[in-house]
């Protein structure tokens, strides 16, 4: 591993990547156990949905796992293993084609549209969480409207707080590239904040 | 009224605390100024703070089998190394151009490659003297012949251009007219 591992990684996960990467599968099961959680949460942030959550960390770390030789310490290790889940998250959206509403079930619809119903009355919760859960909602379809390299950027400078230099590491790319990358989507950003505020002003007051 | 065009990803950058002290300095100053910038400025800042809304929640955990199931998974599976790394990204997008590559370099290094020469065992022993005979015996009508008879003397050119005003001239060509007129053409 290369000397320049990122120093703000937890105490003692260094050496435990050091044996990972000479094939301590248990080692790695350590290091798993660190970070397992905040993946988890991220990935959920992604996904929207437990289940899905789930598997898509347990398979972002089955993948750092087996290209751990690809991790060169340029960025934190927590960094390198979002930029694979945003990589796998892209991957499985492409993957998935758009179902019609036609070709779902008679049941699936019914229970789908009680869903929504209940979604948007937010019985289930205090209005301020659910305004709060619709909000977060609306960004992150403003974030998944964005091209996936902007998306990848603003995720880990937002929301996994690493520095411009570490996703520089993580997304194997130059600083300048980063700082681009980050304007562009800012810029689209802000076009969607202000037509989103333009939307909210001409709403009529309950 | 519009943001300065050059101050466009400065203030970006600013917004998301990726400039260094100095230059975060001196654009402050910019937009106390600048009406164009100020706003510009705040739209981004009002972007970045709404990006913090879907922070992802710090209260939920990661399900009780969560790693027992993950840690079956991972004993399954062996680390790739380095090697195998390489020879799985080898797929049709680097193979393609990489095979090309090497018949380029391929053909290059056959054109290079200087053409057989010729050598015979017994090769025929033509002296100097002779070839300069021939040459000057019976040469060709070119310029560098008549150049070299003058060298040797104005007779040797006189006769050779002599020779040649004797020798048979091709016939001249015969020009015939091939279409017949018609008869009340007149």
């Amino acid at each position: 591993m290369n000397p320049t591992v990122a120093e703000t990684d937890l105490p003692g996960t260094r050496s435990l990547l050091e044996q990972a990467q000479a094939g301590d599968v248990e080692a790695f099961g350590e290091v798993c156990r660190v970070y397992e959680t905040r993946l988890f949460r991220q990935s959920l942030a992604l996904c929207g949905n437990e289940a899905l959550a789930q598997e898509l960390a347990q398979d972002t770390l089955v993948e750092a796992w087996k290209c751990l030789h690809r991790y060169n310490g340029r960025c934190q290790f927590f960094t390198w293993l979002c930029a694979i889940l945003l990589n796998r998250h892209r991957n499985t959206l492409r993957k998935k084609r758009p179902v019609a509403w036609s070709a779902l079930g008679a049941r699936d619809g019914e229970e789908f549209k009680n869903k929504i119903e209940n979604t948007s009355s937010g019985e289930a919760q205090p209005d301020g969480a659910a305004e709060l859960k619709e909000q977060a909602a609306l960004v992150r379809r403003c974030i998944g409207a964005l091209p996936a390299k902007q998306q990848q950027v603003i995720h880990l400078r937002f929301y996994v707080d690493e520095s411009l230099e570490g996703i520089a590491g993580a997304l194997g790319c130059s600083v300048g590239t980063v700082k681009s990358r980050l304007f562009h989507a800012l810029e689209k950003l802000r076009a969607m904040n202000a037509m989103h505020a333009q939307f909210e002003e001409l709403k009529p007051e309950e | 009224m519009k943001a300065c065009e050059k101050n466009r990803k400065p203030i970006a950058w600013l917004a998301l605390g990726a400039l260094d002290a100095k230059e975060a300095a001196a654009l402050r100053a910019h937009l106390a100024d600048c009406d164009g910038c100020r706003k510009y400025f705040k739209e981004v800042s009002g972007a970045t703070n709404t990006l913090g809304v879907a922070t992802p929640d710090a209260d939920v955990q990661a399900p009780a089998h969560f790693h027992r199931q993950l840690m079956a998974r991972l004993r399954a599976e062996k680390p790739i190394s380095a090697w195998d790394g390489l020879l799985a990204a080898l797929n049709w997008r680097v193979a393609v151009p990489a095979m090309m590559v090497l018949l380029l370099v391929v053909l290059l290094v056959l054109a290079r490659k200087p053409a057989p020469t010729v050598t015979s065992v017994n090769p025929p022993r033509v002296s100097v003297v002779a070839a300069v005979v021939t040459v000057v015996s019976d040469p060709a009508p070119t310029a560098v012949n008549y150049q070299l008879a003058a060298a040797q003397s104005l007779t040797k050119l006189d006769e050779l251009l002599t020779k040649e005003g004797n020798e048979s001239l091709p016939p001249a060509p015969v020009y015939t007219a091939t279409t017949k007129l018609p008869d009340n053409a007149f």
